[in-house]
């Protein structure tokens, strides 16, 4: 059950970390800021 | 509560984060990230979404290591299997060019990416510069 509940845990952060590279520095222009 | 300071407190609440800087008067967030972290530029993207407000161009510093094949060029994170897809800036399509001549080496990538539709999207990073 424990083993079941790992994978399932670590299929769920895979696919919610797609196409990750080792980020430095973002400079996030954002609209409708005031 | 200031726009500012709901965008400064969402965005250094993300694991990873070190520093947030807003601008106003640019309407620009500045983020500085912690070595080894592991955060995805979408992931801002669907936080600033979240906060009511549009994220727009997203210029971006990624280190990896460069991979090629099939006539594409990708930067994959080293030890892991993550890679994100690059393309021609189309100010500056000589970038492409210097970085596909590296494949295989570890670079410093500094470039654009535009957010699409689908905020959550993985979108190609525009290569402006090859460190």
């Amino acid at each position: 059950m424990r083993k079941r509940f790992s994978l399932i845990a670590c299929a769920l952060l895979l696919a919610s970390i797609p196409g990750r590279a080792e980020l430095l520095e973002v400079d996030l222009s954002i609209f409708g800021m005031d | 509560m200031t726009c500012a300071h709901i965008v400064d407190v969402a965005l250094k609440k993300v694991p990873g984060v070190e520093a947030v800087d807003v601008s106003l008067n640019k309407g620009v967030a500045k983020i500085k990230l912690k070595p080894g972290n592991a955060v995805s530029v979408p992931q801002f993207w669907q936080l600033l979404h979240e906060k009511g407000y549009t994220p727009k161009v997203t210029a971006v510093s990624v280190r990896g290591e460069l991979a090629g094949g099939a006539g594409r060029l990708q930067l994959k994170v080293s030890g892991t299997k993550d890679v994100l897809d690059l393309a021609p800036d189309p100010k500056n399509a000589a970038a492409y060019n210097d970085a596909a001549k590296k494949i295989g080496q570890s670079v410093v990538i500094q470039g654009v990416m535009l957010p699409g539709k689908d905020l959550k999207a993985v979108v190609p990073l525009q290569v402006g510069q090859v460190q």
